[in-house]
């Protein structure tokens, strides 16, 4: 079953085109890593689903409904946001932050408790302080604030790329648990190559606003495309490095 | 204790109320404006720019000049649109002040708003927040530090300049420092100074309690300072003792005569059974403005000052015609009563030290044309702005080296100590006398006279009148300027309430 489904999707920035009809079929518990350059488009691409970013031209659907004739909150209620830079409310408890969404979708359950193991936090972090936690668990909250609505979808832009590379490799291991428990949907933008060949199911690579290349972690690495071999090429001579020493 | 110091004392809690009320109305819709377009200016870079601009120079107006511009724009206002506006008083003041208060709330606001983390606003946006609900639940949060900084600023700057209140007849602790400056009556000034200290202190003292607790979330503390606040305010709201009875204002110019006669006239409607409100330290124009358009309801002014600056006539008549012609035209013109002459003149007079005038042989402005060119003219905050400058000039030739102004009392210093050579003294004055001064004829009759008269503002209750009228022929020129002298002088220094009670012992 198709979840979301982009359609010639454009935005230009200027006179330079930053998204230049990108059109993407993504299936429902489908984990999808986007991956390219710095400039590529891929952070416009993810923040068009949810509207942060609006589109010039081309169309966006979720579950069939095009997301430009929802309202913009009601349709971000029920997409899970997790960014780079976290995003938790310094004012807020834990368990604030958390639960801020049911809030303000009137739901207003308490889900600190539930939602706390599920990203593997003790319970007693429910009345602490973000400022109280490590990047880590910070991020581990992030994750657990953006499941609280109980969304099908989650975007994800560079989740774990301010952490430690041992946190950050636990993270990511944790999240794709999650994914396969909740039978989430999760588009994920990664400059990692490496994290996105081990987690995602499927990877799609933006160069200059256009898909290059698009599918499983292993065809991509039998890509021939000179660009896409590039990236590869990094983790791979790593690991081969790595294994010489 | 001195009875300066009493009277200061006595009047501090008042002034103070008074005070507390108008700066905090002033913070109050500072806030209520400032915070919208903080919000505004953050949001959009095509605001913020004018906005800031805007609230940037009004704060480079000097706070006396703000204040006083909104006297002619609410007198005009009041004319054209026909509605009873108060030109005089709380209103320009509280205008004046509002905006004084505006820079540092907007500026904080907007540095507030723009100082949160992006990553928090993104996160506020992806997690589908409306703009209203990021403004209330994580932008004003966050930012109240910030936007409570500037609050304080603005009320510690607001408080400041709320003293200015006074010179547009608004009560403040002003009204201590400004008379207090006149007369030379330091501890008045020392009183107004330190209550207004006191009240800026204090309110900043339980701003920074309340932004302590923001900062560290601590609610009781926030709620402390809020509910002190609450109270200060609400204290100050309270009707002030001796209310009741029908409520006459007398207004005052800026020096120690006027002080002296404003509270002889109190003491009468006192004794009528009136409730007395002061509005001293007018300006002269402004005065007469006050009256007219009843902000005020009694005060002295001369017949010169009415005769160039109201009717604007260049001629002079006999004091009698003068008197005569006035009293018809101000009662024709805007209604206004002239209930009588006090008795004395207080004309503007060129004055010398002794020695020095008969050194250069200067007995009439004549001679003293001869020697103006090596000579300095200390002059009034207004003398040479008025007509009567131009008659003597044009009539007499007077061109002197140098020309300084002084507020009165220290241009009387400035003739002491040599840094002028002539002043644009007041024969009712009684430092002429005291400091050995001459003053210099005018056979040309260039200034006209000056006898002090009592004015009552349009449709005046007829009972006030009649309280007043013991005051009118009461006073000759040797008393008035015994009475200004013992305010004056810096020995067995009186009060002006002092120095009313000797001049009109009656009541």
């Amino acid at each position: 079953m198709t979840a979301l489904s982009i359609d010639n999707l454009t935005k230009r920035h200027g006179g330079r085109a930053a998204l230049d009809g990108v059109s993407l079929a993504v299936e429902a518990r489908e984990f999808v890593a986007l991956v390219g350059p710095s400039g590529s488009g891929k952070t416009t691409l993810l923040k068009s689903i949810n509207r942060l970013v609006e589109p010039d031209e081309g169309t966006i659907s979720l579950d069939g409904a095009n997301v430009r004739e929802l309202r913009v909150a009601k349709l971000r209620h029920g997409i899970g946001y997790v960014i780079q830079s976290i995003g938790l409310f310094p004012h807020l408890t834990v368990a604030e932050n958390i639960n801020l969404v049911p809030r303000l979708t009137g739901a207003d359950e308490d889900r600190a408790a539930e939602l706390l193991e599920l990203v593997a936090l003790p319970p007693e972090f429910a009345r602490r302080y973000p400022r109280e936690l490590s990047g880590g668990q910070q991020q581990r909250v992030g994750v657990a604030r953006a499941l609280a609505a109980r969304p099908k979808l989650m975007l994800m832009d560079e989740p774990f790329g301010a952490l430690d590379p041992v946190t950050r490799d636990a993270l990511g291991r944790a999240y794709r648990a999650l994914h396969d428990q909740l039978g989430l949907t999760t588009i994920m933008v990664t400059h990692d190559i490496a994290e996105a060949l081990l987690l995602a199911d499927r990877i799609v690579v933006l160069i200059e606003g256009r898909i290059r290349a698009d599918g499983a972690p292993a065809a991509l690495l039998a890509s021939q495309d000179r660009d896409v071999r590039a990236m590869t090429d990094v983790p791979r001579r790593q690991a081969e490095r790595l294994a010489a020493l | 204790m001195s009875p300066a110091f009493a009277e200061a004392l006595a009047a501090l809690p008042d002034l103070a109320r008074s005070h507390l009320l108008l700066s905090g109305a002033a913070v109050g819709i500072g806030v209520i404006a400032g915070l919208p377009l903080a919000v505004w200016s953050a949001r959009s870079r095509r605001v913020r720019a004018p906005v800031l601009g805007l609230a940037g120079l009004i704060q480079t107006v000097p706070a006396l000049a703000l204040l006083a511009l909104f006297y002619p724009l609410l007198l005009i206002l009041g004319q054209r649109t026909g509605l009873a506006i108060p030109a005089l008083g709380f209103l320009p003041a509280l205008i004046a002040l509002s905006l004084y208060a505006l820079l540092p709330i907007v500026r904080n606001g907007v540095a507030a708003l723009q100082g949160i983390d992006p990553g928090v606003i993104e996160a506020a946006d992806g997690l589908g927040m409306t703009g209203r609900q990021r403004l209330r639940m994580i932008e004003l949060p966050l930012g109240a530090p910030v936007i409570l900084a500037g609050i304080r600023t603005a009320s510690v700057w607001t408080i400041g300049a709320a003293t200015l209140a006074t010179t547009v007849g608004q009560p403040s602790l002003g009204d201590l420092i400004f008379s207090g400056l006149q007369t030379e009556n330091w501890v008045r000034v020392l009183v107004g100074c330190a209550g207004a200290a006191a009240l800026a202190l204090g309110v900043d003292g339980l701003l920074a309690l309340i932004e302590a607790g923001l900062k560290r979330r601590r609610p009781w503390r926030v709620r402390l300072g809020l509910l002190a606040l609450v109270a200060a305010l609400g204290i100050a709201l309270l009707p002030s003792r001796g209310a009741g009875g029908e409520t006459v204002v007398i207004g005052a110019k800026n020096f120690s005569e006027q002080y002296i006669l404003a509270s002889a006239i109190e003491r009468r409607l006192q004794a009528a059974g009136y409730r007395i409100e002061r509005r001293d330290n007018l300006g002269s124009t402004v005065a007469y403005q006050a009256l007219a358009a009843g902000d005020i309801d009694v005060y002295v002014d001369y017949s010169g000052t009415l005769w160039t600056n109201i009717l604007q006539r260049s001629d002079t008549p006999s004091p009698e015609a003068m008197l005569a012609t006035l009293t018809g035209e101000l009662y024709r013109r805007d209604g206004v009563q002239l209930v009588g002459a006090l008795g004395f003149e207080n004309a503007y007079a060129l004055a010398m030290r002794r020695g020095r005038a008969e050194a250069l042989g200067v007995r009439t402005l004549g001679d003293l044309a001869r020697a103006a060119p090596r000579l300095q003219l200390g002059a009034d905050l207004e003398f040479l702005t008025r007509p009567e400058w131009r008659s003597v000039q044009s009539r007499y030739g007077l061109n002197f080296a140098c020309q300084r102004s002084y507020s009165p009392t220290f241009m009387y210093r400035a003739v002491e100590g040599g840094a002028a050579d002539v002043i644009t003294a007041f024969s009712s004055d009684g430092r002429i006398a005291a400091l050995d001064l001459v003053t210099i004829a005018d056979p040309r009759r260039a200034l006209p006279s000056y006898d002090a008269v009592l004015l009552a503002a349009p449709n005046t209750d007829p009972r006030i009148v009649a309280a007043l009228e013991p005051l009118v022929g009461a006073i000759s020129v040797e008393r008035m300027r015994a009475a200004n002298l013992m305010v004056d002088r810096d020995d067995d220094k009186r009060t002006p309430q002092e120095a009313a009670r000797w001049l009109d012992p009656a009541p």
